[in-house]
């Protein structure tokens, strides 16, 4: 029989398919591998750049809040960040940067404020991974320092030439904020309870006298007392049986300066604008004041003011500022107001309902005098900072003030309950450093905040 | 067909020598992830507790830290409990009436039943005042166990242990005479504060501790006023160095 040889070598040519087959996935993996090896290269100095990245971020916010030096080579940011020179209306704003070397890399951060106490920083960090090649993470971060006002967190405040706080036979309870008496602290017979702000890194909720602290028959639950005669031990300037916060003027108020910002010429101006309006029992107010109807005032006497009240029960101020030349009285009233309410002489509150709203979060809101305060036998609704140049007085009286209590002196007997819910916004704008959302004369908080955080590459 | 041998053999080499290259990148791939995993967490964990804190109480430079912690209200308080269940213990009926009031804090019972434990607040009810505890109770509180929230003083401390691990421990300190047990009635006290005479700063564990990060070879911190914090991680040959700088808000 005769061998076929037609299929001779079949074999080589099989074999030689599938070494080609089998090296062509070989290479495939081979670069697959390399593939890896390189993405996890790229995953490790990834993530080192950034952390480098956002330690520069770190370093600048410090020199943001605490930098008053240039020692280190660069301006003094902390100074130059909230410095009006450097940050005048309008433009141009302050820049700089600084670069570090760190962990074996470089950061540079440069930061651009848009405003006098706010800025962008950007944190570039390049990290060498060979062959020339760098590595580069960006960081970007907008931050500012909110306006301060020297009685930020304090709920209840009084200072200046013996500035006591007597408290007696009453229930008090306080929100977010602190209880600072400039002088003796008194309290008998009361409940008092001053609550931590949960949502913030500062210790709120703290009770301190710059003078002794008197307690008889009362029940006290407070983060901390820091007083001349008592120290616990979370107050800030420690020391075993005295730890007294200094001691702290009440901010002063431009009640009637001949300054545009002062609160009666603001009034002036918004009256000679037709922006008032008073309503008497709903209705606009019909008695007359210097020829003009005085529900179209925001400027006005004691007088006038009290004659809104005649035959009225219920009365409605619709101005973001009404300023009584002299002193106020109310006595079995009911009066709103949607603004801030200024004496320039005494304010006598008794047996009423008062209460106050804040149209905005712009407008000033509260009652202010600019001698003594005396409010009785009344209910209390108040969304603003109730503030008096000299003695407060306060009996018989329940309610909730969302805002501050500021005087330089307070003696509070008798109120069944008194909740107070502090708010710094409100103190600024009811005290005038912050008017249309510009700040005037302004104090900047000591803390940076990061209003946004941005990664790229 | 020798010489379909000789090459299928050499190929065979090839691809062998391909497939263990292969296993190398994977496990190399797998480690990377691993220890930048394991540096993240670290990082991540330690620089968000020493942002708060109110002091760095260890010298810098160093290859560990100790700060106090400055996360939590500070809440002192101690009372007899109305009892417990294995997971919870009933403060006193004039205990906070807020929920969640004692969350995160440390509760140890000073006398009576179950004396000696400390537990972690894991949620508390200020209607029926039952705080629930991390892990259980040994032996249950009942009413005649004396309880302790005190967290005046809570102290954090990471190290690093021989095996390469990264370790947190939570303690604070007391006063005591014997060095056994702390003065009663139990109190925290400022850890480097100087005691009395005749008595000594004794530490009170709060929380055993615990694995934050594995593959750690180095572990340093220094500089001031920002911390710069250097942690070198090492597997299968693979290292990962992380560094950061920390700015502690309260420092």
């Amino acid at each position: 029989m005769k061998k076929d040889n037609s299929e001779k070598g079949a074999i080589i040519i099989i074999v030689f398919i599938i070494m080609v087959v089998i090296l062509l996935l070989s290479s495939y993996f081979l670069s697959f591998s390399l593939w890896e090896k390189k993405i996890a290269g790229s995953q490790q100095s990834a993530n080192n750049t950034y952390y480098i990245s956002e330690a520069g971020i770190n370093e600048a916010i410090w020199k943001l809040k605490s930098d008053h030096s240039i020692n280190d080579g660069d301006s003094a940011w902390a100074d130059d960040f909230v410095d009006p020179a450097k940050n005048p209306v309008g433009g141009p704003y302050w820049s700089g940067s600084f670069t570090r070397s760190f962990g074996g890399g470089t950061y540079t951060v440069s930061v651009q404020n848009s405003d006098r106490g706010t800025g962008d920083l950007v944190s570039t960090a390049k990290v060498s991974i060979g062959d020339g090649k760098f590595a580069q993470r960006i960081v970007k971060v907008s931050v500012f320092r909110a306006l301060a006002s020297p009685v930020a967190n304090r709920a209840m405040f009084t200072g200046g030439a013996s500035g006591d706080m007597s408290i007696s036979s009453s229930n008090i309870t306080i929100n977010n904020g602190d209880l600072f008496s400039g002088n003796v602290f008194n309290l008998s017979s009361s409940n008092i309870t001053i609550n931590d702000n949960p949502d913030s890194d500062e210790l709120e909720g703290q009770l301190l006298s710059h003078g002794n602290l008197l307690k008889s028959g009362t029940t006290l639950n407070s983060t901390t007392i820091c007083a001349k005669n008592d120290c616990t031990s979370e107050c800030e300037d420690y020391t075993a049986g005295s730890c007294p916060p200094d001691s702290s003027d009440l901010p002063l108020v431009d009640f009637d300066s001949s300054d545009p910002n002062s609160f009666k010429s603001r009034a002036q101006t918004a009256q000679n604008l037709n922006q008032c309006q008073i309503l008497c029992d709903g209705n606009p107010c019909s008695t007359i004041c210097d020829g003009n109807p005085c529900s179209t005032k925001c400027v006005l006497t004691a007088n006038q003011f009290s004659n809104l009240f005649n035959g009225v029960a219920n009365v409605t101020i619709n101005n973001d500022i009404t300023f009584v030349t002299g002193s106020i009285n109310v006595s079995s009233k009911i009066l709103t107001v949607n603004g801030i309410l200024i004496s320039a002489n005494d304010v006598n509150i008794s047996s009423s309902t008062f209460t106050v709203n804040r149209p905005d979060d712009q407008t000033p809101s509260g009652l202010m005098a600019e001698r003594k305060m005396n409010i009785s036998s009344s209910a209390l609704n108040l969304m603003g900072v109730i503030y008096s140049s000299d003695q407060m007085n306060m009996s018989s009286t329940s309610g909730t003030i969302t805002g501050a209590i500021l005087a330089r002196k307070i003696n509070y007997s008798s109120l069944p309950s008194l909740t107070i819910n502090l708010d710094n916004d409100i103190i600024l704008y009811g005290l005038g450093y912050a008017i249309d959302g510009e700040a005037v004369e302004p104090t900047f908080s000591p803390v940076i905040t990061i209003d946004h955080w941005e990664e790229s590459y | 067909m020798l010489v379909v041998t000789a090459i299928f053999c050499i190929l065979m080499g090839v691809i062998y020598s391909v497939y263990l290259f292969q296993q190398r990148a994977y496990r190399s791939g797998e480690s990377s992830a691993e220890i930048i995993q394991n540096g993240r967490v670290v990082s991540e964990r330690l620089t968000r507790e020493l942002r708060q804190a109110k002091k760095i109480i260890n010298i810098l430079p160093a290859g560990e830290i100790k700060f106090q912690d400055g996360h939590l209200a500070v809440i002192k308080e101690s009372s007899n409990s109305q009892g417990g269940t294995s997971n919870s213990i009933t403060l006193a009926l004039s205990s906070s009436s807020l929920n969640d009031y004692y969350k995160d804090l440390y509760i140890k019972i000073t006398s009576g039943t179950g004396s000696g434990q400390v537990k972690k607040i894991y949620s508390y009810n200020g209607i029926s005042k039952v705080a629930e505890i991390e892990g259980q109770w040994t032996s249950v509180p009942d009413v005649s166990s004396v309880y302790v929230i005190d967290s005046s003083y809570y102290y954090i401390y990471y190290y690093r242990n021989v095996q390469s691990q990264i370790l947190r421990k939570a303690y604070s300190c007391c006063l005591s005479s014997d060095e056994m047990s702390c003065q009663q009635p139990e109190a925290y006290i400022d850890c480097t504060s100087t005691p009395p005479p005749g008595l000594e700063n004794l530490e009170v564990i709060l929380e055993e501790p615990r694995t934050v990060g594995e593959y750690v070879t180095a572990f340093n911190f220094s500089g001031s006023p920002t911390v710069s914090v250097s942690i070198e991680l090492q597997k299968d040959g693979k290292v990962f160095n992380l560094v950061n700088k920390v700015f502690g808000r309260n420092l």
